[in-house]
């Protein structure tokens, strides 16, 4: 068997030990490597179908035991035997700083402002939009995404994580106007639209020059799902803003819009101060519900008539449920106690 | 504490114990000596290994040595043996199953008479 598969397993269970507490990655990590490599370099003995065997055995039980010791873990900590004093440490949680509160919820801000004064304009019979708007966010969320990654995915991160994710796909399904990208615009940006979020992604690391950031966030994300609800929250709060209100008059939508984007900007503080993972959860997604409910309520009232596609709406809700009902599943999470 | 409250034994752990009966051995060993002595049936990932080893670590039923003798990379290989607990766990679970058999041969000589 040629040593680069063997060595490609090796690389790929080096990762996923990562995805183990820290001090139960600290006790045996080096000692599983090493009965791994010892037990690969046997199977290598009866070929390449011993070795695939071995790992995938090993992957059918690495699940359960990730939740076995993150559920000891985490009842080690609340019994307090078990202190999170690493605050890179996924399940450390503390209350953000003001800077903290600024940097996460600057792209949710300036989305907000941009999105109602284009609501404006648009309602003023303005022909010309002078600035590109879309444009604008996908570089801010980019550059965020970029500098967090770098520096492993902060919490601060994950909102320009979920804006770059969605503005990627926005940009890939639209028409984006005049603006061209390597010869091609509008409706032929499609799969192109990814290239910006793929040179970000290329150049964090190439400069962290390493695949562990990535890492350190899926660990993060499957310690604490309130973080992944962060994520959808970004990434649905826009969709929310730009699609929701289109069938409504053209005159309500500044009013629709602001409205709407104070509550997805007022739901990111809860996320920042709520101690527990269900708490965050839920209170995203009641942000969400808000904004989305908000803009057919203004429409009802000043119509009428709520123009609405609920089943559709039934959909999006339900999927709005899924980051609260997991935090659900966290209950046990960080307590108050290891707040400074 | 009764040793009876710890009985049964889950079959990794039986294994695992077994294993560690007769001398010291590393976790490799270990996996090797399980899947040997169960003729192949039970056989352990390192996932599952460790989250075992890490729990009789924290019973008290094995203790980790260090092997200056046998080394990787430089560096002593930790092995593990039975403490005197978890020897005492493991004989009665050991006398468990042998009362479990023999009752079950008694039952089966009655019938055919």
């Amino acid at each position: 068997m040629k040593p680069r598969i063997s060595f490609f397993y090796l690389r790929v269970y080096h990762y996923l030990l990562r995805l183990y507490p820290a001090d139960f990655l600290t006790e045996f990590g080096p000692e599983m490597e090493l009965v791994f490599g010892e037990a690969i370099a046997e199977a290598q003995k009866s070929g390449s179908t011993s070795v695939l065997a071995l790992f995938l055995r090993e992957l059918r039980d690495l699940p359960l035991s990730l939740w076995r010791e993150q559920r000891r873990r985490r009842q080690s900590e609340k019994r307090g035997f078990v202190m999170p004093n690493d605050i890179n440490e996924p399940s450390y949680w503390r209350p953000a700083s003001g800077l903290e509160t600024t940097v996460t919820i600057l792209p949710f801000v300036l989305f907000s402002i941009l999105m109602t004064i284009q609501a404006y304009l648009y309602a003023k019979d303005f022909t010309v939009i002078p600035f590109d708007w879309e444009l604008s966010m996908y570089l801010v969320a980019l550059a965020g995404l970029g500098f967090g990654w770098v520096k492993r995915f902060p919490r601060w991160s994950l909102g320009y994580l979920g804006l770059a994710l969605v503005t990627s796909w926005w940009t890939h399904h639209i028409v984006t106007g005049d603006f061209e990208l390597f010869g091609y615009s509008s409706d032929h940006w499609e799969w192109r639209g990814w290239f910006a979020l793929l040179a970000v992604a290329l150049a964090a690391t190439l400069i962290t020059r390493s695949l562990s950031p990535l890492v350190d966030l899926a660990r993060s994300i499957w310690v604490d799902l309130s973080r992944l609800s962060f994520i959808l929250y970004a990434a649905l709060g826009w969709l929310i803003l730009g699609v929701s209100n289109d069938s409504s008059p053209v005159a309500l939508r500044p009013l629709q819009t602001f409205i709407a984007a104070l509550f997805i900007v007022l739901g990111v503080f809860p996320f920042l101060h709520l101690h527990l993972p269900w708490q965050r959860g839920l209170a995203l997604q009641g942000a969400v519900n808000l904004t989305l409910l908000s803009g057919i309520a203004i429409g009802a009232a000043v119509t009428g008539t709520a123009d609405v596609d609920w089943p559709i709406l039934a959909i999006w809700l339900v999927f709005l449920l899924l980051p609260g009902i997991l935090g659900l599943f966290q209950r046990a999470g960080s307590s108050p106690g290891f707040v400074q | 504490m009764d040793v009876q409250d710890n009985l049964p034994l889950r079959e990794a752990t039986f294994f695992i114990l077994l294993s560690l009966a007769t001398m010291p051995k590393h976790g490799y060993a270990i996996m090797k000596d399980t899947e040997r002595l169960s003729d192949g049936r039970v056989t352990l990932s390192t996932s599952t290994l460790y989250g075992a080893i890490k729990r009789l670590l924290e019973s008290g039923w094995i203790r980790r040595v260090e092997n200056e003798s046998a080394e990787s990379n430089g560096r002593a290989k930790k092995e593990y043996e039975l403490t005197d607990q978890g020897r005492r766990i493991f004989e009665a679970e050991v006398a468990r199953l042998e009362s479990i058999v023999t009752v079950a041969r008694e039952s089966q000589a009655d019938a055919r008479v």
